[in-house]
């Protein structure tokens, strides 16, 4: 259902045109897993921003953004704000940073809640609950009253994950969802994030640094460099035959554990 | 929270002792000698005498300060040089009608402040915002007192609308309780005006400093991922979190609120504690002096405990830990 | 360079050198027209400002007015910068107790009325220009210390602190020589914005009669001259506060321009690029 086509992005700050998105173009194939793998600085979360409608004001985007056959850059902030969430939801690098420290995970979860279902405060409140519990939030029903800072990060990532989920959007970009984690953590996360699209037949899309990340849970890949794509396809195929000298570096960083 | 009040309250004490050094400092180092402000020439020598005795005069200094400090904790704090009236009742006398001007003052303030605040921040170097920068700094650089003396030489001089000094129109004294009010109220705003004018100046500015850094966040980007309309990110989720520094700010400008607002309250002769100080400072009644930096210290210490402790509550990040 | 700096700029230029100027070029401001006596006249083209109720031409006063709130704010942040580095040095270094005390001490100074202390004071000595400087810098220097405290106290924690310790130098050459240079930033600023300030105490001070005496001409007490003839002479008011406003105005889009020089963080031109 997403369509990118040479999406060109600058930005615009003293006067001085910064390029950040070069004939960027990719797709996410129906009921897939596509990741999104580059190092830092080669555009990954801005792409993710720029299907959201979330670029900064300083932002020229030029291109096609298609989202079932709509060309989302002619969007007023109207329509922008009727499909965030519903249509496509976003999950953030630093999960607890992205949770309002004023207040409680109740709060925000039932805003979201209520935002997109027509239910009740309390209906809401037993959606966000339940919601909880299905993400191993223990204790789910006292633990909905407290603030972010009371809970670890991965259990903040869990939180976003089920609110985002409690918006049923046909898409989830996950951006950099373990950046923050331990290794144990990480692993959970990931499994969590691949549950949830198959319970809820979302599409995913996982953008990470980490080769690994994506070999283990993506079946398409699009290797970003610099602002553009210089490889993309099967992840199998890539793995077995990378063709790109990027793609190559990319995979041979990947630590293996060998038994002598 | 009684037990945090009680808290802050005793971690102020040192302060507030400090501030009765300064007080009674004030007394002893003034010129003049103080029996013979409450005497006239007839008294003879040795009653002088007696009643230099009687105040403690012939004793050293420190212990002078603890015979002071007791009195005062008794709650007697002499008498007025010009009025005769004992300190405590003259303050308190008018101590209603500055805490009037300068709640109301500080509640107009909140509610001026932060909208503007919250719109130049979201609407950043557009016109509204640069228009509000421009204003904020001259609020900034106007000096208080010259700009009440224009207020009243425009709206009372010249279009004669307002009044121009005084709390209450005499001639109403016996008029039903709503026309009291009314008439109160329409003479308290040229003096709100200039308190206004100069405070929320530089209050806007940190504000709107303060919001956009708050709208950087990935918490705010985060609820606009979810599809919540901008009004509702400005006035919720950037809202509360604006308020926090701003209690900070509000305890560090109050000495200089209520420093400001005594020589407003001379400029416009609102019956208030300031009227009181300003008009002592000329007249060098000492006694009424020393009390008026007591009581201005302790309500200044008193607002800071109460931001302090607003901010515990308001910021969850250390209430619940 | 921005349209604010570039104007206060030149303002305070053309007040600078006016200031510095003007005795060399006119006569003496406090002589009385004993034939104008009582009857101020408003601007015209040969008295750009009028004349006072003495016969006295205001934009001369007013130029000497100048001179007297430039040398009261340079003088009395000097004062007051002498004061608060220094504090703030000790108290920043030498941390522990030294510096529990000396912060409690700043708290409670900035607990008091300071203007209505002010005040209290002047009554008490003979009120004039160099009581009026010497007061201001005293009141004023406790912003100061705490920036300055802050700078020294980050800045202890850097490596190159360590390096001149480990190359065994003394405890004053590591103050003064590689410390004290880097509190500069901050304190430029915030000098700036107190001449601001200490302008704006003078006026209220010379308005109330404690600060600047007659005949001298200040600001603040060309204002007070003023409150007689607020409805028939309006000018009288309107021109002292007018430029104090100006120059106290000035000086605070100058600290303000100078902020966004020196401290990159205040930049809020800074985007914050989405990237990686």
């Amino acid at each position: 259902m997403l369509d990118i086509k040479t999406l060109n992005l600058d930005f615009i700050v003293d006067n001085e045109r910064h390029s950040v998105l070069k004939n960027l173009s990719l797709t996410v194939p129906s009921g897939a897993t596509l990741g999104i793998v580059g190092e830092s600085g080669s555009g990954k979360s801005v792409t993710a921003y720029s299907v959201m409608g979330l670029l900064p004001k300083t932002a020229e985007v030029s291109g096609d953004i298609l989202w079932k056959g709509q060309n989302l850059l002619d969007y007023t902030e109207e329509q922008w704000a009727s499909i965030r969430g519903s249509e496509i939801g976003l999950i953030f690098q630093n999960p607890q940073a992205a949770l309002n420290p004023v207040f409680t995970v109740a709060n925000q979860m039932i805003e979201t809640i209520m935002l997109h279902q027509h239910l009740s405060k309390e209906q809401a409140r037993a959606t966000a609950i339940e919601l909880l519990e299905k993400v191993n939030i223990t204790n789910a029903a006292d633990r909905i009253d407290d603030y972010p800072h009371q809970f670890s990060i991965g259990m903040c990532q869990r939180i976003m994950i089920a609110m985002t989920v409690s918006m049923r959007p046909k898409l989830l970009i996950a951006d950099e969802p373990t950046a923050s984690l331990d290794v144990t953590s990480q692993q959970q996360i990931l499994r969590l994030l691949t549950e949830v699209k198959s319970a809820y037949d979302m599409d995913l899309i996982i953008i990470s640094h980490d080769m690994a990340v994506i070999a283990e849970h993506c079946d398409y890949v699009a290797v970003l460099y610099l602002g553009e794509v210089v490889e993309s396809g099967k992840t199998d195929s890539i793995f077995k035959n990378p063709k790109h000298a990027y793609t190559k570096k990319l995979i041979d960083a990947i630590p293996k554990i060998s038994f002598l | 929270m009684i037990r945090l009040l009680i808290k802050r309250l005793i971690l102020s004490i040192p302060i507030l002792i400090v501030v009765t050094f300064i007080s009674f400092a004030i007394m002893k180092l003034a010129p003049g000698d103080p029996v013979s402000m409450y005497l006239d020439p007839t008294v003879s020598k040795q009653d002088v005498q007696h009643i230099r005795d009687s105040m403690g005069l012939d004793k050293t200094i420190p212990v002078q300060y603890f015979l002071w400090l007791k009195a005062i904790c008794k709650g007697d704090f002499g008498y007025s040089f010009v009025s005769k009236q004992p300190v405590l009742e003259a303050i308190f006398d008018r101590l209603p009608a500055t805490l009037l001007l300068s709640v109301s003052s500080l509640l107009l303030i909140l509610c001026i402040t932060f909208p503007l605040g919250i719109l130049s921040a979201y609407k950043k170097h557009s016109f509204f915002d640069d228009a509000v920068t421009v204003l904020s700094f001259f609020g900034l650089s106007i000096p208080a007192f010259w700009l009440g003396l224009m207020l009243i030489l425009l709206f009372s001089l010249n279009l004669d609308w307002l009044p121009s000094s005084g709390y209450l129109d005499p001639l109403l004294l016996d008029e039903p309780l709503y026309i009291r009010v009314g008439n109160i109220a329409i003479h308290m705003i040229l003096p709100l005006m200039t308190i206004l004018i100069g405070s929320v100046a530089g209050l806007i500015r940190y504000n709107r400093f303060g919001i956009i850094k708050i709208l950087n966040q990935d918490y705010i980007t985060a609820a606009r991922a979810r599809g919540i309309s901008e009004r509702k990110i400005l006035f919720k989720h950037a809202l509360k979190n604006a308020m926090l520094p701003i209690i900070t700010l509000l305890g560090l400008e109050l000495p200089a609120l209520i420093s400001g607002s005594y020589i407003i309250e001379y400029i416009f002769a609102w019956p208030g504690m300031g009227q009181l100080g300003v008009a002592s400072v000329f007249a060098r009644d000492y006694p009424i002096l020393m009390a008026t930096v007591l009581f201005s210290s302790f309500l200044i210490v008193l607002g800071n405990t109460l931001a302090d402790i607003a901010y515990y509550y308001a910021d969850p990040r250390i209430s619940k830990k | 360079m921005t349209k604010k700096l570039l104007f206060s700029i030149l303002y305070l230029t053309t007040l600078l050198i006016a200031a510095v100027c003007v005795p060399f070029f006119s006569q003496d401001p406090t002589l009385i027209d004993m034939a104008q006596l009582g009857s101020p006249q408003p601007p015209s083209l040969s008295h750009w400002f009028g004349l006072d109720d003495l016969g006295r031409d205001i934009f001369l006063r007013s130029i000497y007015g100048a001179r007297v709130s430039l040398t009261v704010a340079f003088v009395a942040v000097g004062i007051s910068l002498c004061i608060g580095v220094l504090v703030g040095i000790i108290s920043g270094f030498f941390s522990g107790l030294v510096d529990a005390i000396i912060m409690r001490l700043i708290d409670t100074l900035m607990a008091i009325p300071t203007l209505f202390l002010i005040l209290i004071v002047q009554v008490m000595l003979k009120p004039s220009i160099v009581t009026v400087m010497v007061v201001i810098g005293v009141s004023s220097w406790m912003g100061i210390a705490r920036l300055v405290r802050a700078e020294v106290l980050s800045l202890k924690e850097r490596p190159f602190v360590s390096a001149c310790k480990a190359r065994g130098l003394s405890q004053r050459r590591i103050i003064f020589k590689h410390i004290f240079p880097h509190t500069l930033n901050p304190v430029i600023v915030a000098a700036t914005l107190g001449m601001g300030g200490a302008i704006l105490l003078e006026s209220v001070l010379s308005f109330l009669g404690l600060g600047v005496q007659p005949p001298h001409a200040s600001w603040g007490n060309m204002l007070e001259n003023s409150l007689g003839f607020l409805r028939d002479a309006p000018w009288m008011a309107l021109i002292p506060g007018c430029l104090i406003t100006l120059t106290v105005l000035s000086l605070n889009f100058l600290g303000d321009g100078l902020w966004v020089l020196i401290d990159p963080k205040a930049r809020e031109n800074n985007v914050r690029h989405k990237d990686s």
